[in-house]
């Protein structure tokens, strides 16, 4: 074989390798490629440091191949598909090539026809210690390199057979790599060497180590110790998985994940395995194995993880769709609250099994009336909270638990182990969620930490605003990890900026402790009409919002409307087509609950009533609280007001003139489009995307949120 | 009795291993060995002491049982190139099963 020629090619994968490429690419050219046609090949991992042009600016001859993905094994597959060579040679870049080192592969090759692959003799670079002259196992499916930091000896100057090679720096023979086939891009990177060994192997083919073959590496120069160990344990579970599935539950407690205590890479990486078997073996084999798992899961990570781990697996391996539970705790009533979690809810339907869990009767039926939205048709599961239902209470508030010797919650937790996303729509914070994945919806934090407080366990906490983002801060001492703007879909093809009637309208819920102010408008527009008479003709009033039976607060409003004498309408609990009938008449809207309140429970979290307004062309004349400023521009998409009587000044201001008023109408209308429905959707389908990665077990990886690089090599 | 069984056979796993380092004349890796086996059980005296483990009711890290496996991986499944495809039906009631086998009733620490 030495002395007829051979087509070889080079290929190395980089990853921001500017550093060390081009000593490399040196001291491949400068090697004895005699009798050899050679081709370099470098598959990039997308480097940002200039790696790529730094090769195509001095090694033109060089094939550069760009990977769509931060991935070893699949970079070694796309450099393995651009190569026609008789022999491909592997080999990291954070090293340098001694002048023998393609040479010293060939009489390996030419002395043992089954050799399908062969390692180099690797030095550390600068050093007279060898890094590996092949890899063993040591035990419990742990590999080293044979020779690792040891001094070179005489025992190492023989070819010899090994069980495992290492893809630092290896050649494999054509006919080999057909046999075999591609690497597994599973294992992302390390142990997808061994793995090709095993592989090989099985096929009846051989694994060398050739001594005259010399490469220089720098170790670890290109990737983090913690990166290193994290994929390492994580695909030793994907190796006995793949090649020896009846030991996977025994190699668990040998497990460095289990021995340090880091239970959640733990079930990460015994999801990877498990879908990996699923890939790889028979029915019975899989059937075995989970019942093995089965037996000392509840054991090792608890019972309830284990409880999780299984319900997990049903969706990773594509037995079903996954299931989410939505708890929301007043359902039975229409407010900005239980509208959010319905758009919510009839978004995630589209793609999940949803079910409603609640603790009190939900009215679906009404929802299509109240928010133009169906529900769920799938599932409700109703819970009943004694201490709640001995409370007589409308809604459950968080006040009432906290002297409870157990938690109330329990029987939510419990149920919200079924669901492999668990949604808490309830604002309520001592409802544990026990899914796979858990979403804590925060409107507002209505108190501070307390006992049985269960927020920190949850994987998203979303919040609706700005306003809500602060107090969580405060209160909480936590960082929200997404915010979604409540979805306000109001839009009126019929409403224009031009269309419009002397109305001033307000929607807001008639509130029995009347935060929401609608007796101080009715003052307020009667004293305008008294006061500017001529401004102010022809104009009306209008009051919609719901109400509880035997509201007094509302009885009280009405007799306000009497006394003042002007003309003032007040709708309570209108229908939805009456309520965007009136946000496509009106001029003006109104807003000011939590004027002058100092509490924050009492003032307004958002105000989806006034995006609806700016959605149909209405201007908003709102009250200067937290909510209202992050939707209101003043004076540009509307007005916000400190007291009274600046409401009235802005309010006579529009009246009195209809080409201000035309303006902001538009500005209002445009940026009402930040609060929308679309907006909305996109934001939690991404959301809904990213946990479905996870739950899939794509590699949403513990490490990568760290930012931490996926190098090129190791 | 069980967990000195435990217990002796895991010395006599490490006592196979120190033996065929000796015999194979690698007494680097045999004194890293020694020092890798001080380092696991210093480490396992630390995580007695570091409090409950992020995941609900790991016994293992409240009673610390941990059980070493066999000293080599034993009988090698290979691969085959046709892997015949889940019968899903079985593996959905096998999961139900072991679910349904866990018994959650301290499982809920709220």
């Amino acid at each position: 074989m030495s002395s007829s020629s051979h087509s070889v090619a080079v290929i190395t994968v980089t990853y921001n390798a500017v550093n060390f490429i081009a000593s490399f690419l040196e001291s491949l050219f400068a090697a004895d490629t005699r009798h050899l046609e050679l081709t370099a090949i470098v598959v990039d991992n997308g480097s940002t440091d200039g790696t790529v042009g730094l090769i195509r600016e001095r090694f033109p001859a060089v094939t550069v191949i760009q990977n769509d993905e931060n991935n070893y094994a699949r970079a070694l597959n796309l450099g393995i598909a651009g190569s026609e060579s008789d022999f491909v040679a592997i080999t990291n870049n954070d090293a340098s090539v001694h002048a023998n080192w393609l040479q010293g592969f060939l009489p390996v090759f030419a002395a043992n026809p089954r050799a399908g692959a062969v390692q180099s003799k690797i030095f550390f670079e600068g050093q007279d210690r060898l890094n590996s002259v092949g890899v063993e196992e040591i035990e419990h499916f742990y590999f080293k390199d044979i020779g690792f930091d040891e001094k070179d000896s005489k025992r190492n100057d023989k070819p010899a057979k090994c069980e495992y090679i290492t893809g630092g720096s290896m050649m494999l023979r054509r006919s080999c790599l057909d046999d075999v086939g591609i690497w597994d891009e599973e294992f992302i990177m390390f142990m997808e060497d061994v793995d090709y060994s095993a592989r090989c192997r099985a096929k009846g083919w051989e694994l060398w180590f050739a001594p005259e073959s010399i490469l220089y590496h720098q170790y670890h120069g290109s990737t983090s110790q913690e990166l290193c160990e994290y994929f390492c344990n994580r695909n030793r579970f994907l190796f006995v998985a793949k090649h020896f599935p009846r030991e996977l539950a025994a190699s668990i407690p040998t497990s460095h994940f289990f021995r340090k205590g880091e239970f959640d890479l733990l079930y990460r990486s015994l999801l990877h395995a498990v879908r990996k078997m699923a890939a790889c073996h028979d029915t019975e084999t899989v059937e075995a194995v989970l019942q093995s798992l089965g037996d000392c899961l509840p054991e090792y990570i608890g019972e309830v993880s284990a409880y999780s781990f299984f319900l997990q697996l049903e969706v990773l391996l594509g037995l079903r769709k996954i299931r989410v539970g939505i708890y929301g705790d007043a359902e039975h009533f229409a407010d900005e609250e239980q509208q959010y979690v319905a758009q919510m809810a009839a978004i995630m339907q589209e793609r999940y099994d949803v079910t409603f869990i609640c603790s009190s009767d939900i009215a679906f039926a009404s929802y299509k009336e109240w928010f133009d939205r169906e529900l769920p048709p799938r599932g409700i599961k109703m819970i009943q909270i004694p201490l709640l239902e001995e409370c007589n209470r409308y809604t459950s508030n968080e006040a009432t638990v906290l002297r409870e010797k157990q938690n109330p919650f329990d029987s939510i937790a419990r149920a919200s182990l079924e669901y492999d996303i668990f949604v808490n729509g309830s604002n309520l914070s001592q409802v544990k969620p026990l899914a796979p994945n858990s979403w804590f919806v925060c409107h507002f934090p209505d108190h501070e930490r307390g006992h049985y407080f269960q927020v920190e366990d949850y994987d998203q906490l979303i919040i609706s605003g700005n306003d809500a983002g602060s107090l969580v801060k405060k209160r909480w001492s936590m960082e929200p990890t997404q915010k979604l703007y409540p979805p306000v879909n109001m839009y009126n093809a019929a409403s224009s900026a031009q269309k419009k009637e002397q109305i001033i309208l307000s929607a807001c819920r008639f509130d029995m402790s009347g935060s929401k102010k609608q007796i101080e408008l009715i003052r307020t527009f009667g004293q305008m009409c008294k006061e500017h008479p001529e401004k102010t003709v022809g104009w009306r009033l209008v009051l919609i919002g719901g109400s509880i039976p035997e509201n007094t607060y509302l009885d009280e409003v009405r007799r306000a409307k009497e006394t003042v004498g002007v003309s003032v309408e007040i709708m309570p609990n209108a229908q939805v087509q009456d309520i965007r009938d009136y946000y496509r008449r009106s001029s003006i809207f109104w807003h000011a609950c939590g004027l002058d309140e100092e509490g924050p429970e009492r003032v307004e979290h958002f105000g989806m009533t006034t995006v609806e307004a700016m959605q149909n062309y209405c201007v908003p004349v709102v009250v200067d609280g937290p909510g209202q400023r992050e939707i209101v521009e003043h004076g540009a998409s509307g007005f916000r007001f400190g007291d009274l009587e600046a409401l009235k000044a802005h309010s006579l201001t529009l009246m009195d003139n209809p080409g201000i008023r035309l303006a902001m109408a538009q500005k209002a209308f445009a940026r009402s489009h930040l609060f929308s429905l679309e907006v909305f959707r996109e934001q939690l389908e991404s959301l809904m995307d990213s946990t479905e990665a996870e739950l899939l077990g794509c590699d949403v990886l513990p490490l990568a949120r760290e930012n931490l690089q996926m190098p090129g090599g190791d | 009795v069980a967990s000195l069984n435990k217990k002796l056979a895991y010395l006599r796993d490490r006592m196979v291993n120190a033996w065929r380092m000796i015999r194979e004349g690698r007494f680097h890796v045999f004194t890293k060995s020694i020092f890798q086996e001080l380092r696991t059980r210093r480490e396992a005296i630390e995580n007695r002491y570091r409090g409950r483990s992020r995941l609900l009711n790991s016994r293992f890290y409240n009673s610390r049982k941990v059980t070493p496996a066999s000293y080599r991986p034993t009988d090698s499944v290979l691969l085959s190139d046709q892997v015949s495809p889940l019968d899903g039906q079985r593996i959905s009631a096998s999961l139900l099963r072991l679910r349904n086998s866990i018994k959650l009733s301290d499982g809920i620490d709220g």
